[in-house]
């Protein structure tokens, strides 16, 4: 999307020649008259945070001279102080990390094994995309913005790093889901294959017809892109909006399903996407797929609903509503404007949210979430909160995603 | 911690005592702090390497501001040297997150003195935190809403404007 570059050495011509062919460029005196009581160095120190982007920098120099020459004259002390290393982790183009639990122990290889994997420059940019089965798919993003995608698969337990041939040009994909499958039960082999523990298939559907058609509410240009598929009972099924994609593995036939409408009040208070998720329900796990949403009701009360699909009826598959969970009783009463459903683990049950002091839509400074929650949907009990990952989950474009990882340590010693 | 000498000294939760010294503000209020505290500044410990008696004067910090700089800097200071692998240093950081990012919902105006005050007394920690999150504020917005929200005039001539949009099409939206 973005046409300039700020790089060591390529400064963003545009900017530059805009104020006047160089001449402006000159040092000036501290504070210029912009109206923003903050120096040059101190505004070049906010300008090389690392949550900026170049489309953003190029933003800031658009909004008046004095930002134009910090911008693009300063463009390599802004990227020199970029490279510096970071104690945060958070920040867009570290990456991914593991949040434990308490009762986590740290003694697990994934610690040592990830931080070796993922510290190494191949996985600088990297987006994480899907979580399962103790592998996680990473998207391989270059800073060049080099139109391809470049899928790596990641075994944080093993240390195993696959990387799938590239898509590109023809084949790149405008927007793109993607399905992670590994255990054989998900892939009905036919001719039957030798169950590895090792093998996997990642199904990606690009450019997807069906999906596209269901896409009408979605503002044009927005990047489409959706949740990793769950795949149960030979098929994979992608949520979007208010329609379930499915796609059979062994013959490749697709079927749209509508859900159960969503309540027309919480669907205007809670137009965030991923506070949808679409899961297998752990006791029954070659069963339906159960969908959670959490609603968003006007007052301070939220809940979790699942809705379970009913595979009884070959024909009609119908969603059914069985279940709510108050999430009052966990949450402080104070603060709090929003829960976002983050991730559902499909063998534990478990699902985390976040909560947030801003409702969506509301621009608002205090954008992050304020923590993070995991609720066990067996026991109903909600686990203890740790502080949220900075993002908020609107953001879907940006680089931040949460997965839940889990992994069962006795299949892997 | 040593017993106090001729520095004024309080009694800490522990039963020690530790060396405090007071910061006067630019519109004088008085703020004794633990010296480790205070110490997280570099302005300050230059100056309490120099000497002198009655406080040391910070002039270009008002009272509020320099109340959140210590607030900050006392709730930093307390923090034991990280031990990694031991689950109390990591409540610890949780912790210190948490309260970084409570210390951090204020408007833009207070951000920007905290981040001038910062920059004076050279609290390293401290200006990073305000700085990422004035650039978290930036982010993803448009150049009129960053204009908004800083209030700058906007001072490109029309011809300037629509060059600079046509260059980064795709940029503004």
């Amino acid at each position: 999307m973005a046409a300039v570059a700020i790089r060591p050495g390529s400064v963003p011509a545009g900017s530059a020649k805009s104020s006047n062919g160089g001449k402006r460029l000159k040092r000036t005196p501290r504070v210029e008259e912009d109206g923003v009581p903050l120096g040059d160095e101190i505004l070049l120190q906010v300008f090389a945070g690392h949550s900026l982007e170049t489309d953003d920098l190029v933003r800031c120099a658009a909004t008046c001279r004095r930002w134009c020459r910090l911008v693009s004259g300063e463009a390599e002390f802004i990227c020199r102080l970029r490279r510096r290393p970071s104690h945060d982790d958070d920040e867009t183009g570290a990456p991914p990390r593991f949040i434990p639990f308490d009762s986590f122990s740290r003694r697990a290889p994934i610690y040592s094994n990830s931080a070796a994997v993922l510290g190494g420059d191949l996985f600088k940019n990297c987006r994480l995309i899907a979580s399962r089965n103790g592998r996680l798919v990473l998207e391989l993003r270059r800073a060049s913005r080099g139109a391809a995608l470049r899928l790596a698969v990641f075994h944080p337990v093993t240390g195993d790093v696959s990387i799938l041939p590239t898509l590109s040009g023809k084949d790149m994909p405008g927007s793109s889901a993607c399905a992670l499958l590994s255990a054989a039960a998900d892939v009905p082999a036919d001719p039957p294959r030798p169950a590895s523990s090792t093998a996997f298939r990642l199904l990606i559907v690009y450019k997807p017809a069906g999906i596209r058609r269901q896409d009408r509410r979605r503002a044009p240009g927005q990047d489409a892109k959706m949740d990793a598929g769950v795949p149960a009972r030979g098929a994979v099924f992608w949520l979007h909006g208010a329609t379930v994609f499915s796609l059979r593995v062994d013959t490749l036939a697709a079927a749209v399903e509508t859900l159960f409408p969503l309540r027309k009040r919480s669907s205007e208070l809670c137009r965030c996407l991923c506070n949808r998720r679409l899961a297998v329900s752990p006791s029954r796990r070659t069963g339906g797929s159960a969908r959670c949403r959490s609603a968003e009701a006007a007052g301070t009360n939220f809940v979790i609903s699942i809705f379970r699909r009913d595979d009884e009826s070959a024909t009609k598959r119908t969603w059914a509503k069985p279940q709510d969970v108050e999430l009052n009783r966990f949450l402080p009463w104070w603060n709090m404007r929003r829960v976002c459903i983050r991730a559902v683990c499909e063998k534990s049950g478990l699902v985390f949210f976040a909560t947030g002091a801003n409702v969506y839509g509301q621009p608002d400074a205090r954008l992050r979430d304020l923590a993070l929650y995991v609720l066990d949907l067996e026991t109903k009990e909600a686990m203890r909160e740790v502080p949220a990952p900075e993002g908020g989950c609107f953001v879907r474009k940006s680089s931040w995603s949460l997965y839940g990882y889990e992994m069962d340590l006795v299949s892997y010693t | 911690m040593a017993a106090a000498d001729s520095c004024d000294g309080i009694s800490t939760s522990g039963g020690g005592w530790e060396k405090t010294v007071t910061l006067v503000s630019s519109d004088d209020a008085r703020f004794e702090v633990r010296e480790a505290a205070a110490s997280l500044s570099q302005t300050v410990r230059r100056m309490i390497r120099a000497g002198g008696d009655g406080g040391i004067p910070l002039p270009k910090v008002d009272a509020r501001t320099l109340s959140t700089v210590l607030e900050y800097c006392n709730k930093h200071a307390a923090v034991p040297a990280p031990a990694p692998e031991s689950s109390s240093a990591e409540a610890a950081a949780v912790d210190l997150e948490w309260f970084d990012k409570e210390l951090m919902h204020v408007d833009l105006a207070t951000l920007c003195s905290l981040i001038r005050a910062a920059d004076y007394l050279e609290v390293a920690g401290l200006l990073d935190l305000t700085c990422k999150t004035v650039a978290d504020m930036i982010k993803s917005k448009t150049a009129e809403e960053i204009r908004q929200m800083f209030g700058i005039q906007n001072d490109f001539t029309p011809e300037e404007e629509e060059q600079l949009s046509r260059e980064n099409a795709g940029v503004f939206e």
